[in-house]
């Protein structure tokens, strides 16, 4: 790591247009000097220069003495386009905006016109940001600042407190498809976080990883072996952490006896067999006795305005009418139709044949495409939400595949699964119950978008985890494209944002008004691996980067 | 009335009364390239018809600088020096049965350097770091009258300026002091008709000029004794070199030392009298200086001016620009001089037309905007005298501490 040499590049500026603030400062410095936004700056304060206030550069403007675009047009003889006419340059000069990150002293009037301000070390930046002494450090990526001889490479911790609770909890990473590698640094912190809380730690955290693109997450136990020996020195040297892939994993599969092995999925049968022979991979199935109580995730994206299919859920949840000795899926769409086509014996029921019409519709849909509504589990076969609540412990990776399940059934396992993580946490029976479980859910915009329907019972559940998950140890990593799209309640609780590469139009949205306009343009120019980070422990925005995955990748899915 | 009127007021010879009058500031911006109000109206000169300046003899009026050699020349000049004053009248005083003003002034001399085309600082000298600042006031001559005026005026001076320390909190913060207290003339040949009522006003600003104009000859002498200046690091110099020994401040005799400093420096005037010179025809000038092509000069002639010693110059007028979107036919044209140390040799006239080459090239890029006289301005220049005046004391600060 190369040290930074405090060199002094200019001095505060204030006008009457631009004074210094309490919140904010302009300097001076050669057109030549080469800053960035984000950068951090220091300048001596009072009392006496006794205290240092620390500002991180948001805006860099060059000026000339030049009043008008005209004056540049007559400078060049009128419009002559030749190069350097006249024996000089005009006079120019950078002027920098910063915000004031902190000041040492806790020390807030503005800072002085006519101060030295100078670049900063590397404990300079680590106090000016706050990532001197991190309790609980988990690395989160690290920073590059300045250029040249001068350029600084940071890592930069997080209070786990702040991340995964009590103190602050959930992320959320947005960022739009493919440029923004969103998956990929969820996996990286995750990587992160079970290196440090279950191999250091004692194994206290569980996690369940939901797999929405191809084979994106199915094989993330395995090592990545196209990981260059840069990248491994980057985990090893600059971040200290092991360039290992995830451990303790285990693969769920959607079964469909009408695919290869007979599981719905992207990724090679080959791979599932193996990692079934290997004791690691399994078929999930949803038994319509451990699930008809939960139907109502069926019609998380339905509109039900007039509650009535909310009603054929209680009907049926309740055990009511015919209903009563209901086990199987084929009996329930049995029973259903004859709700639906008037025939059903016994008590008569409010409920009008065409809405239990629109009810079956819905089950048939589920029941019949989608194998994994299937009452049979043989022994080398799992019922999901019986897993979780019953075997889910600390240091286990949990991946479950639902990339292939149309959106309605994606939604019931999400729901299903939150659900029985919420049902474990209130176990009283296990006494290993993980104290962190962290849920991985990409395109969160399918179940927590400002459209999703109010009455929405995966909302619910998403506002039940971002509300109350903190002090449960129920902690969500949540990505999407446009976080802006997303439920207010949902993003608002996120303790942690993460923003990766976006477009003008999104970085528009009110989402992003606190932002300054410099950084939401840069938002919108962010390369793969880099991304904006905003944490109640960092006391400011932080442009970090992270290094390639440790784990298995597939380039085409 | 503030701290130094207050002394004034309380601490003089005869008990002279300061009237507690408006304190106004005396600047104007004299914009017109076509000046009467300038140095050349007092120098004289001595023939009636031109003789050149420079080696080529052939009797035309007008030189083209050649495209090429604009294009092609190197970088001759390295430093830029520029003097600004701003007077204010103080207040007034009665002395006998005359009211006078009390005009006081800031005085600002700096000189910049250009090492390459990206960096323009100031010059690094020791002694005065390229900048040279004054505070002076100037009173008339009546206000002193026993003893020997210099002796009275330091020591009047060092006690204004203690009194100063301890009245005023920004003076004694900054270390404001008064640099030198000036005594104009009232009666005599320097001053204006005695009709005209501001004639004490202008003998006093006159006073502060030529403090001014001191203070860049000492600095072109700073740049000298630093070994600044040679044949590939010229300097320019804003306005006239033509300084009156009479009305300098400095002794005689190293005033007459420092004439040898201006080798390697060419006066340039914004403004000027065009009819001052008289071609090798013996016709007044103006009519070529007006009728001068784009990127034209014309021959440099000798001109003795008796006000500097009877000293010799080699003068010529150059146009810096294309004349499309010029104002005036003389907005664009700038005046040029240089000293004969040895009159009997002429300059190559290679050496001038380079020198022209060189201010073409130094008129881009343009203070358009700016600068309502932007067209006459070298940007170096320019911005020397932006230099110099940022270096000002805010004028209502100034006129606190009287």
């Amino acid at each position: 790591m190369i040290m930074s040499t405090e060199r002094i590049i200019g001095k505060i500026s204030a006008t009457e247009k631009y004074p210094s603030t309490t919140d904010d400062f302009y300097f001076w410095t050669d057109k030549g000097e080469i800053l960035s936004p984000f950068d951090i700056v220091k300048v001596k304060h009072l009392p006496n220069d006794e205290t240092i206030t620390y500002g991180v550069i948001e805006e860099i403007n060059h000026v000339t003495d030049a009043p008008s675009h005209f004056t540049n047009y007559i400078s060049s003889d009128f419009g002559d386009t030749a190069d350097n006419i006249g024996n000089m340059n005009r006079l120019g000069m950078n002027y920098v905006k910063a915000k004031v990150v902190c000041n040492t002293g806790n020390i807030y009037s503005p800072v002085l016109d006519g101060k030295q301000v100078s670049l900063c070390t590397a404990e300079d930046i680590k106090t000016a940001l706050g990532l001197n002494e991190v309790k609980n450090p988990i690395v989160c990526g690290y920073l590059q600042m300045y250029k040249g001889n001068e350029a600084l490479k940071i890592k930069v911790e997080l209070n786990a407190n702040f991340l995964i609770g009590p103190e602050g909890a959930h992320l959320n990473v947005s960022g739009i498809s493919g440029l923004a590698a969103k998956t990929s640094y969820s996996m990286f912190l995750l990587n992160a976080i079970q290196q440090k809380f279950c191999t250091e730690d004692g194994g206290d955290v569980a996690f369940v990883f939901f797999n929405v693109k191809g084979r994106d997450l199915m094989a993330i136990d395995e090592p990545n072996t196209e990981l260059k020996d840069k990248d491994k020195a980057i985990y090893t040297e600059e971040l200290g952490l092991q360039p290992l892939p995830f451990q303790n994993v285990t693969y769920y599969y959607p079964y469909d006896n009408q695919r290869p092995s007979n599981v719905l999925t992207n990724a090679d049968p080959k791979d599932v067999e193996r990692q079934r022979g290997n004791n690691k991979a399994f078929t999930y199935k949803f038994p319509c006795e451990n699930y008809i109580d939960k139907l109502d995730l069926l019609l998380a994206n339905e509109d039900d305005s007039t509650g009535t299919m909310e009603s054929c859920v209680n009907y049926i949840i309740n055990k009511q009418g015919n209903f009563k000795n209901v086990s199987t899926w084929d009996t329930l769409k049995d029973v259903v139709a004859q709700y639906a086509n008037g025939s059903a014996t016994g008590a008569k029921n409010e409920i009008l044949p065409s809405s239990w019409k629109k009810f079956l519709r819905i089950i048939n849909k589920a029941v019949d495409l989608q194998g994994i509504f299937n009452d049979n589990v043989a022994d080398y076969e799992r019922d999901l939400t019986t897993i979780v609540r019953n075997n889910l412990v600390g240091g286990q990776v949990m991946v479950i595949d639902i990339t292939l399940l149309d959106d309605n059934t994606q939604g019931f396992v999400f729901g299903s699964v939150a659900r029985a993580i919420w049902e474990m946490k209130f176990d009283t029976e296990r006494n290993n119950v993980p104290k962190k479980v962290i849920i991985f859910v990409d395109e969160l915009n399918k179940y927590a978008s400002n459209d999703t329907p109010k009455s929405s019972p995966i909302l619910h559940q998403l506002l039940d985890i971002t509300e109350r998950g903190r002090s449960l140890g129920i902690i969500l990593f949540s990505v999407e494209q446009f976080r802006s799209a997303i439920h207010d309640r949902v993003k608002g609780n996120c303790a942690t944002s993460a923003y990766g590469r976006t477009n003008a139009i999104e970085v528009s949205k009110s989402d992003y008004r606190y932002i300054p306009k410099v950084y939401q343009n840069m938002m919108t120019r962010l390369s793969a691996g880099e991304y904006i980070i905003s944490n109640p422990a960092l006391r400011s925005l932080v442009n970090i980067k992270f290094p390639f995955n440790t784990y298995k990748q597939f380039p085409n899915g | 009335m503030g701290t130094i009127l207050e002394y004034i007021n309380s601490h003089n010879e005869s008990g002279f009364k300061c009237y507690s009058t408006k304190k106004t500031s005396l600047d104007d911006n004299n914009i017109d390239t076509i000046s009467s109000e300038n140095s050349d109206t007092d120098t004289v000169p001595i023939d009636t018809k031109g003789k050149f300046a420079e080696d080529d003899g052939r009797l035309i009026n007008t030189v083209k600088i050649p495209n090429s050699l604009i294009i092609n020349t190197p970088p001759y000049f390295r430093y830029f020096l520029d003097g600004s004053r701003h007077t204010y009248k103080v207040d007034d005083i009665a002395i006998g049965n005359k009211i006078f003003p009390i005009v006081a002034g800031q005085i600002v001399v700096g000189c910049c350097c250009r090492p390459n085309r990206d960096t323009f600082k100031k010059a690094d000298l020791e002694n005065d770091g390229g900048i040279r600042k004054k505070i002076v006031i100037s009173l008339p001559k009546q206000f002193h009258t026993k003893g020997k005026p210099d002796d009275f005026a330091r020591s009047y001076c060092e006690q204004i300026n203690q009194h100063l320390a301890a009245t005023n909190r920004f003076a004694s913060s900054r270390g404001t002091r008064i640099s030198k207290i000036l005594f104009y003339k009232t009666d005599g040949p320097t001053v204006a008709d005695v009709t005209d009522k501001n004639r004490y006003k202008n003998s006093a600003i006159a006073q502060i000029q030529n403090e001014m104009t001191d203070e860049e000859q000492l600095l072109v002498n700073d740049l000298c004794m630093a070994n600044k200046l040679s044949s590939d690091s010229w300097l320019i110099k804003d306005g006239s070199l033509q300084y009156n020994p009479r009305f300098s401040n400095i002794d005689q005799a190293q005033w007459n030392n420092m004439r040898s400093n201006y080798k390697y420096v060419v006066g340039v005037s914004k403004s000027f009298d065009p009819d001052l010179l008289k071609n090798h025809e013996g016709k007044k000038l103006s009519q070529i200086i007006a009728n001068l092509k784009p990127f034209e000069r014309t021959k440099a002639y000798k001109y003795v001016s008796e006000h500097s010693n009877g000293m010799t110059f080699a003068v010529w007028y150059l146009r810096l620009r294309k004349s499309d979107f010029r104002e005036t036919h003389f907005s664009d044209v700038i005046k040029c001089e240089m000293l004969l140390l040895d009159p009997s040799h002429p300059i190559k006239t290679s050496v001038i037309d380079a020198i022209s080459a060189n201010l073409i090239r130094e008129a881009y890029p343009v203070c358009f905007g700016s600068d309502t006289r932007w067209a006459n301005h070298l940007y170096p220049v320019y911005l020397t005298e932006t230099f110099c005046k940022s270096h000002y004391i805010d004028s209502n600060i100034f006129l606190s501490l009287f």
